[in-house]
């Protein structure tokens, strides 16, 4: 077999450097190459960890979705409970209520509503992580005349804040009640 | 024949300086500690994230259960007959860890259900199905303690249908020929790892405090108030009740115990939600203001 062929198999393809380091004959690694290697890896390792985080904030926001979502089905059955007769007593009355009442926090618009509509910190004991994951924001409820006579709308909106902070969302429906005993007599 | 290679010692093949490795060495162990450090924190934040989903899933589950049966029960019992008592082989009264309902029987041709042995996929859907029959089920939601795993508790359910089976069908022969029904229910989990809501002023440790139920106040001009829970064992209270607040506090992942033990990883997420019963059969009322929780 060929010597110069086994020579050029066995031997590091590598090129002798075209000036020598510090009167060495390196044939390994340049430093800068070494750093080179190092940021690119970093690079990519930095690349994965975002997406990770960024797929961390959008379930974060998912959840967020969710219980703001269930909280504007609660409210809507909630006006459904209250009916026609006693919401015409709120007319033209924008509220604000209150979603987790801690010590800080006084209820507002008691008159419609006695107690928070989610986590209640006074009258329950819940754990500490409950409250640093409590879900918070500002529902506002306004009731004003339908679109029909003896009816009315009911406006709730919903503003939170994702937990990373990044954004404001919002969500909001508009429930329509009719006065039952109108209608029937009519 | 191949020649040997040359000595390593001897090949003209130099590598890196001592103080090139060393300084490589440090800045690669530093970028890999960073990395790392990183890394760990995701796996941390990763887990937590889980774990507040499987505890959101949980408790939605739960809820989801409960708000169904609530929407079509037609009655709160403040506690369960005796009929119902032997069905069940224990009494349950109404309070803040036990929600009583009795719901309508529908009814459906067991021709007409796939679980019935007498399903018959070519047979038409039987007119009557969906009007209520003769009879209801009682369901019990009760919060105990779990054995398993303690300082939690778990949610379970049980059901029985009434009147009981033989007589039943002395009582009403057609549709306990013809009608399918649920088959009883005992202690079925719903929800686990239930570490709260629990009462501020109790430190005995007792059950958390799940349910809460809602009814119309007349001296606040029909404000839908909370009920005090010493009042529940009264049925013309209970029978008044419009709405049931379920209040779940849910943890999931046990530091060093659990199938990826992640220090600090567990989580706690708390949920409220309040029900209206839809198909109530009579609403007693109207009460006194002192029945209400004083919520100011």
């Amino acid at each position: 077999m060929d010597f110069a062929l086994i020579k050029r198999l066995t031997v590091s393809q590598r090129k002798a450097p075209r000036k020598r380091r510090s009167g060495r004959d390196a044939r390994g690694m340049y430093i800068v190459e070494a750093l080179v290697a190092m940021v690119i890896s970093g690079i990519i390792a930095f690349s994965l960890l975002d997406m990770l985080c960024a797929s961390m904030r959008t379930m974060n926001r998912a959840s967020g979705d969710a219980q703001a979502y269930e909280l504007i089905e609660e409210l809507t059955e909630y006006t459904r409970s209250n009916g026609y007769d006693r919401l015409v007593q709120f007319k033209d009355q924008p509220m604000t209520l209150t979603l987790n009442r801690t010590a800080d926090t006084s209820l507002e618009f008691t008159a419609f509503h006695d107690r928070p509509l989610l986590l209640d910190f006074v009258r329950r004991k819940w754990q500490d992580k409950t409250s640093n994951n409590r879900f918070d924001g500002t529902l506002s409820y306004y009731v004003f005349d339908g679109p029909q006579p003896h009816t009315l709308n009911v406006a709730i909106d919903l503003l939170w804040n994702d937990r990373s902070g990044t954004s404001q969302r919002s969500l909001g429906r508009v429930v329509v009640v009719c006065d039952v005993s109108e209608q029937e007599a009519g | 024949m191949i020649p040997r290679r040359r000595s390593v010692r001897h090949r003209n093949c130099a590598g890196v300086s001592l103080t090139e490795l060393l300084v490589g060495s440090v800045l690669l162990g530093s970028s890999l500690a960073v990395v790392a450090e990183l890394m760990s924190l995701c796996v941390v934040a990763n887990t937590k994230l889980f774990r507040q989903f499987d505890a959101q899933r949980g408790a939605t589950v739960a809820l989801d259960r409960i708000k169904r049966d609530v929407r079509m029960a037609q009655e709160v019992r403040s506690t369960l007959s005796t009929d119902e008592v032997s069905e069940f082989g224990i009494t349950k009264n109404l309070a803040s860890t036990v929600l009583i309902l009795r719901l309508p029987i529908p009814f459906l041709s067991k021709v007409n259900d796939s679980s019935s042995s007498s399903y018959d996929p070519a047979a038409t859907i039987d007119p009557q199905s969906g009007f209520t029959v003769p009879g209801y089920y009682v369901v019990i939601y009760e919060v105990i303690k779990d054995a398993e795993n303690p300082g939690e508790y778990k949610l379970v359910t049980s059901s029985r249908r009434m009147p009981r089976d033989d007589q039943y069908k002395a009582l009403h022969p057609w549709f306990a020929d013809n009608c399918s029904f649920h088959g009883n229910v005992d202690s079925q989990v719903i929800a686990k790892g239930i570490v709260g809501p629990t009462d501020p002023a109790d430190t005995t440790g007792s059950a958390p405090k799940v349910f809460s139920f809602i009814a119309k106040n007349p001296s606040r001009g029909n404000r839908l108030d909370v009920l005090r829970e010493q009042i529940l064992y009264n049925q013309s209270v209970a029978s008044g009740v419009s709405m049931v607040g379920v209040d779940l506090e849910v943890k999931r992942g046990t530091e060093g115990t659990d199938v990826q033990p992640v220090s600090g990883s567990d989580n706690i997420l708390g949920m409220h939600t309040e029900v209206h019963l839809r198909n109530l059969k009579t609403l007693s009322g109207p009460y006194d203001s002192t029945l209400f929780e004083q919520q100011e």
